[in-house]
């Protein structure tokens, strides 16, 4: 039996599903080599070889198939010290490694012209950070990290170095949106987004938006509050998600889709009210300032913790019933609604693992045809004559499950399981093989 | 409360004590020179810390242990200036009689509450007590429940949980029979069997065995091991013994610690997700110039190796952060004794250079 596999692994070889290229968190794919390297920087550090141990561990957080031009990595070695150099979005990290310590650094503005609340905020943050501090040194502030290396491990590297490259990116991403007038320290390695691009992002951007309003000519009332929701919410999703802005649109994004599962005393029509216009702002946005919202950039650490996959199971089993529920009283606009939400509400809200990253993009890849035939690709749908690429689909599944069957017991390929008669039934079927996936280790 | 009651609980309120242990705080009361409190809140523990309006944060040693009817007494090492000692009443109490409870729930410390005798007897197993409505909560245990005369009726022993103002105190001539029989005794260290109900002097007692009923005597098990920290935990107390700091005095749970130097307070606490931090809440923000204090923090904060600078709410702190497992003695001990040193400097500093305001410290904790 295993001469067989081995027989059918050869003439069907399992490929690769491509690295993510939407949504927040790294856009390549982890080293396959992770977990070997992290062990080999402990067995390092047992045995005293301190900067063998730091260059194992770094190694480990080095991704394959990045799409950005240049490593987010780089290390230097000398008998003596090790140098490191690390991107996380907006911010550039530096470090340096002795026998005894590691000292790290991002530096993040010209203290010269930043306004008071942004230093208060730094003072702030310095009482809720863990490893790292804000100071300032010669008219630079910068956020930094110093670790004894008496009891090293690489789980004590980890989480300082993550610590520091998430904050110093969002405390740069934030004084962007907030302040524009500060002035912001190493920012060479942001690419800027090309010009036709830009113009394509501001036009699917608008269509979405009259989109959306359009369907929801007539549902604007009271008895239609949770539909309106879902609608809105999932258009700022899918903004954020296949156009990824940063500074203050991001952020404002960000505030308007926290802000309205965290303000329980609102109405949810005073909520809606607030998502409408922002929306209206985003419509009345010129290009000009459209346009200085998006950048490209390297990112080390995903923003994310991994999420378990009974929560994830739980989220699509709760939108279910949502959707079983609007079925019964035969509100059938919203339905499509809620399935595109789905899966854009838990690409933004949860670490997944890359193989689930890759099927919950499917999805939305399938939903935003349109888009993903103007960037080129194949679209899995045609919404005129409401056919799927069914082969295409299949072989993307095959792409991101197989390479994992091998760790994960029960991670079975489901796409004979799908069901393409439309698209509802497509994104219900969809979802119930993504909720029974298992992700135990074998 | 009428002007009387007020004047009573002026005039009591010396006789409160405070008791905290690392597993928790309670109250208590001076009856002569000993001071009368649960059992449950001295914890099976032979020290405990003690505190008075006159009297400071002091090591007491408990002498009598009680779990049968949950009283214990303590003894301080200092006599305790009180003007108005209290005495024990030796009136019937009846149903409706008015009463006030003393105590610190919650660590609030000296709260009063009044309220009346709901039913003057009833019987929890083979121990009487009086049931009243007066609030009490966790922190409110051994303290006094006193009559319209300030004389003391009753230990606040209880409250049912969830329930509005269900309270039980042990009545006063239970607590008088057990200041006999310990006076009779005329030795210290004696528990009370929970079954037997005989006084045991504790040097006779073997393997936590009763010598004269045989029961196995919990309480002196907890007194016979004592409080003894581990891990983590044992390598801060280490740490503070080294910068010669009295941990049993400083001690307010089994994670934090609390101490001063000079006119700083420094507070040390073990969070559950692995983190510790020390640190000194130096000032409140001065109403002028505060982008210069800023300035000032984030500047110093690129010279000071290991201690950090920040502000929560309107306070300026500085802390040493470590997570437990970074935590080593050489390191820590050396990030303290730098915090220790350098929180009173910069305090001054901060209140005079940038006129600064002084801490307030919240009573809410």
């Amino acid at each position: 039996m295993k001469l067989f596999d081995t027989f059918k692994t050869w003439l069907n070889p399992i490929p690769m599903h491509r690295p993510p290229l939407y949504g927040r968190g790294i856009h390549a794919l982890p080293n396959p080599e992770e977990r070997e390297l992290f062990e080999r920087a402990s067995e390092a550090f047992i045995r005293g070889d301190i900067l063998s141990g730091y260059e194992y561990f770094l190694s480990s957080l080095m991704h394959r198939e990045s799409t950005f031009p240049f490593p987010h990595l780089s290390i230097e070695r000398s008998e003596e010290i090790l140098r490191f150099s690390l991107y996380q979005g907006y911010a550039l990290i530096k470090g340096s490694v002795t026998p005894t310590s590691l000292e790290a650094y991002a530096d993040i503005a010209l203290s010269e012209k930043l306004h008071v609340a942004i230093k208060r905020r730094f003072l702030e943050r310095d009482f809720q950070l863990t490893y790292c501090r804000f100071s300032e040194e010669k008219g630079v502030i910068k956020l930094s990290i110093r670790l004894d290396n008496a009891t090293i491990t690489p789980q004590k590297i980890f989480f300082p170095l993550r610590e520091i490259a998430l904050n110093a990116d969002f405390e740069k991403e934030f004084i962007a949106g907030e302040f524009d007038e500060s002035v912001l320290l190493d920012t060479t390695h942001l690419t800027p987004i090309n010009p036709g691009k830009i113009e394509s992002h501001y036009a699917f951007m608008h269509r979405w938006i009259q989109e959306t309003k359009q369907s929801l000519i007539g549902l604007l009332s009271n008895d239609n509050t949770g539909m309106v929701s879902f609608s809105y919410l999932a258009l700022l999703l899918q903004i954020d998600y296949l156009l990824l802005p940063h500074k203050k649109m991001a952020k404002n994004i960000s505030e308007k889709i926290n802000g309205y599962f965290l303000e329980d005393e609102k109405l949810t029509e005073d909520k809606n009210a607030d998502l409408e216009q922002y929306l209206a702002e985003l419509e009345s946005m010129g290009i000009e300032t459209f346009s200085t919202q998006f950048y490209d950039s390297a990112y080390t650490f995903s923003p994310f913790e991994q999420a378990m996959h009974d929560e994830i199971a739980a989220f699509i089993d709760e939108s279910l019933n949502k959707v079983r529920w609007y079925k019964n009283n035969r509100s059938n606009y919203v339905i499509s609604v809620i399935y595109r939400y789905i899966s854009l509400y838990i690409l933004y809200n949860y670490g997944l693992h890359p193989s689930l990253r890759a099927l919950l993009h499917l999805h939305v890849e399938v939903y935003a045809s349109d888009f993903f035939k103007a960037a080129g690709e194949t679209p899995l749908y045609d919404p005129l004559t409401r056919t799927f690429k069914e082969k295409l689909i299949s072989q993307r599944i095959r792409e991101a499950v197989e390479p994992y069957m091998s760790r994960y017991k029960g991670l079975q390929n489901f796409a004979e399981h799908l069901n393409y008669s439309d698209l509802d039934h497509f994104s219900q079927s969809f979802y119930l093989q993504i909720k029974n996936l298992d992700y135990t280790d074998v | 409360m009428n002007t009387a009651t007020q004047k009573m609980v002026e005039q009591t309120i010396e006789s409160i004590v405070q008791i905290t242990n690392p597993y928790g705080s309670g109250s208590g009361f001076l009856i002569g020179d000993l001071i009368v409190t649960n059992s449950h809140v001295v914890s099976g523990l032979k020290e405990v810390l003690i505190s008075t309006k006159t009297l400071p944060k002091t090591i007491g040693t408990v002498i009598y242990d009680d779990p049968a009817f949950d009283l214990a007494f303590i003894r301080s090492p200092i006599p305790i200036e009180h003007k108005n000692p209290l005495i024990l009443s030796s009136q019937s109490v009846l149903d409706g009689d008015s009463v006030i409870a003393i105590g610190h729930p919650y660590g609030l410390n000296y709260s009063t509450t009044e309220g009346i005798v709901s039913k003057a007897s009833r019987l929890q197993g083979e121990v009487e007590y009086i049931q009243f409505d007066a609030a009490i909560n966790p922190g409110n245990s051994g303290g006094p429940l006193l009559n319209d005369s300030a004389e003391v009726i009753g230990v606040n022993t209880f409250i049912i949980q969830n329930s509005n103002n269900l309270g039980f105190a042990l009545p006063s001539y239970t607590l008088k029979e057990a200041l006999d029989q310990f006076n009779a005794l005329n030795k210290e260290d004696l528990i009370r069997c929970v079954s037997c109900k005989n006084l045991i002097h504790e040097p006779t007692i073997q393997n936590d065995y009763c010598p004269k009923c045989g029961t196995k005597l919990e309480v002196a098990k907890r007194r016979r091991e004592g409080y003894k920290p581990s891990g983590v935990v044992a390598l801060i107390e280490k740490i503070l013994k080294a910068l010669e700091i009295n941990v049993t005095l400083a001690r307010r749970s089994q994670r934090s610690w609390r101490f001063e130097k000079e006119n700083s307070r420094l507070d040390l606490n073990y969070y559950d997700n692995g983190i510790v931090i020390a640190d000194s809440a130096l000032c409140r923000i001065p109403q002028e110039n505060i982008e210069a204090l800023y300035d000032f923090l984030l500047g110093e904060n690129s010279v000071l190796e290991r201690l950090q600078f920040s502000i929560n709410e309107n306070t300026v702190y500085l802390s040493y952060i470590v997570v437990d497992s970074s935590l080593n003695e050489e390191y820590g001990t050396a990030a303290l004794r730098k915090l220790f040193d350098n929180a009173p400097r910069y305090q001054a500093l901060l209140l005079s250079q940038f006129k600064a305001l002084e801490p307030k410290f919240d009573e809410f904790e």
